[in-house]
């Protein structure tokens, strides 16, 4: 691990610093498990949790973090308050997006079967087009409401660990390319972290949902990572 | 052009990827072109087209000589380091990427009072408040290092809510920006290198 701000005084007074490297590790993945299982109490569906953990991604590398930077995602957006500020990112492919929201509300947004209702992804029906799931005010809602209670109780389990106070704000939709978010969001924590990590510390997970394996990312990023206010960790 | 999709899917396999921070300079007399990798040295390359993939609040920075055609590009992330210490590579930041590759180019026999710069990029594609603009700042910071040092933008596509890849194929001078990965449009047709 590298860390190139040398300069950036110890703090040892930093919640993040009252865990251990490894109960933080601990703390994440009991927080990624908690997520999953948030999830698939919101879809009623079965919910499988890959490739959970924290990593260090090379910087030139972040933006293709979930697949090639064109890849075209939902992003829904949580900016943190606190004394771990930061962003909690949930991505969704296009058509996953599509798939879940129609999961959840089949029959609100325009299919015939009224009994498809709370169900999981039906693979019999086309996905609405990304275009007019993110014209649907009441799409966009349930989106932002997954993010809201899948990012939530992802950082619930840090706030208890940690002993510390996270502060979300409301969930905002956007779509584009996962580069360009991706990008964006690690420049804005460069910035706010006052320094330049070759390597960048990242939480995230792969969730796949339902038989279909949906595809859903939870990414957090911290201005104040362990990494990045002092250098023994990892 | 009359397909421009197609053209630019027919070099996808001869793509570098200029990625964050990175640079690439061609110069047009060598079999193919210089690239050159951050903390590697410069590589020769048999790449058609330098693409930066995916740019939201990063700006690429494209320089070009008239007269010799001699190119270069760079993927500015921030506009200035967020430390004391600029960290290299030095081509991440606005304040210093112009003059990065400038220099190389100049090495290379390019004439500074003859380059021209695009800018492309720049979005704020998500409304973060906690931070400036990164975005804003980046395409602000290089417009004045560019203005300093004497250097006409051209051409720009900049700015908006929505991210952007950027195709440049330097042989034929061209420069093609989408948004989404579709719609593609012309930044520049070649002609100014007389293509």
């Amino acid at each position: 691990m590298s860390i190139i701000n040398e300069s950036k005084p110890r703090c040892n007074s930093h919640p993040a610093l009252t865990l251990s490297h490894a109960e933080w590790q601990q703390a994440v993945h009991e927080g990624l498990k908690q997520a999953g299982e948030a999830l698939s109490a919101l879809t009623g569906t079965s919910v499988r949790v890959a490739e959970a953990g924290e990593s260090f991604v090379p910087l030139a590398t972040f933006p293709r973090l979930v697949g090639p930077e064109e890849t075209l995602v939902v992003a829904i957006c949580q900016e943190i308050e606190g004394l771990l500020p930061g962003l909690a990112l949930l991505l969704l492919p296009a058509t996953s997006a599509s798939q879940l929201v129609y999961g959840m509300l089949g029959p609100v947004l325009g299919t015939e079967d009224e009994e498809a209702g709370g169900a999981a992804p039906d693979p019999a029906v086309e996905p609405e087009p990304i275009s007019e799931l993110l014209a649907d005010d009441m799409a966009l809602s349930v989106l932002a409401e997954v993010e809201n209670i899948v990012g939530s109780s992802f950082l619930n389990v840090m706030a208890d660990k940690l002993e510390v106070a996270l502060i979300p704000s409301p969930p905002s939709v956007v779509c584009d390319m996962a580069g360009a978010l991706l990008e964006t969001v690690l420049a804005s924590l460069l910035s706010r972290a006052g320094t330049v990590a070759d390597l960048v510390p990242v939480v995230h997970t792969t969730f796949l949902i339902g038989d279909r394996n949906v595809q859903a990312y939870l990414i957090w990023l911290s201005t104040s990572h362990p990494s990045l206010v002092r250098r023994d960790i990892p | 052009m009359q397909n421009l999709e197609l053209f630019v899917n027919s070099h996808a396999a001869t793509v570098r990827n200029v990625g964050l921070g990175d640079f690439a300079i061609f110069v047009p007399q060598t079999t193919a072109g210089y690239t050159a990798n951050p903390g590697s040295g410069d590589n020769t390359s048999t790449a058609t087209a330098f693409v930066c993939y995916g740019l939201g609040s990063c700006v690429a920075l494209i320089l070009a000589d008239p007269g010799t055609r001699i190119l270069a590009m760079a993927h500015v992330v921030l506009p200035h380091p967020p430390g004391d210490i600029p960290v290299p590579p030095l081509t991440r930041y606005a304040t210093s990427a112009p003059s990065f590759l400038v220099e190389r180019m100049v090495a290379r026999g390019a004439r500074q009072d003859r380059l021209v710069a695009w800018l492309v990029g720049g979005a704020q594609v998500l409304a973060l408040k906690q931070t400036e603009p990164i975005g804003t700042r980046n395409v602000e910071v290089l417009r004045q290092e560019l203005h300093r040092m004497g250097i006409p933008v051209i051409g720009e596509a900049v700015g908006g809510t929505f991210g952007r890849t950027l195709y440049c194929y330097p042989q034929r001078g061209l420069l093609v920006v989408s948004r989404g990965g579709q719609r593609h449009e012309v930044l520049h047709d070649g002609s100014l290198f007389g293509l």
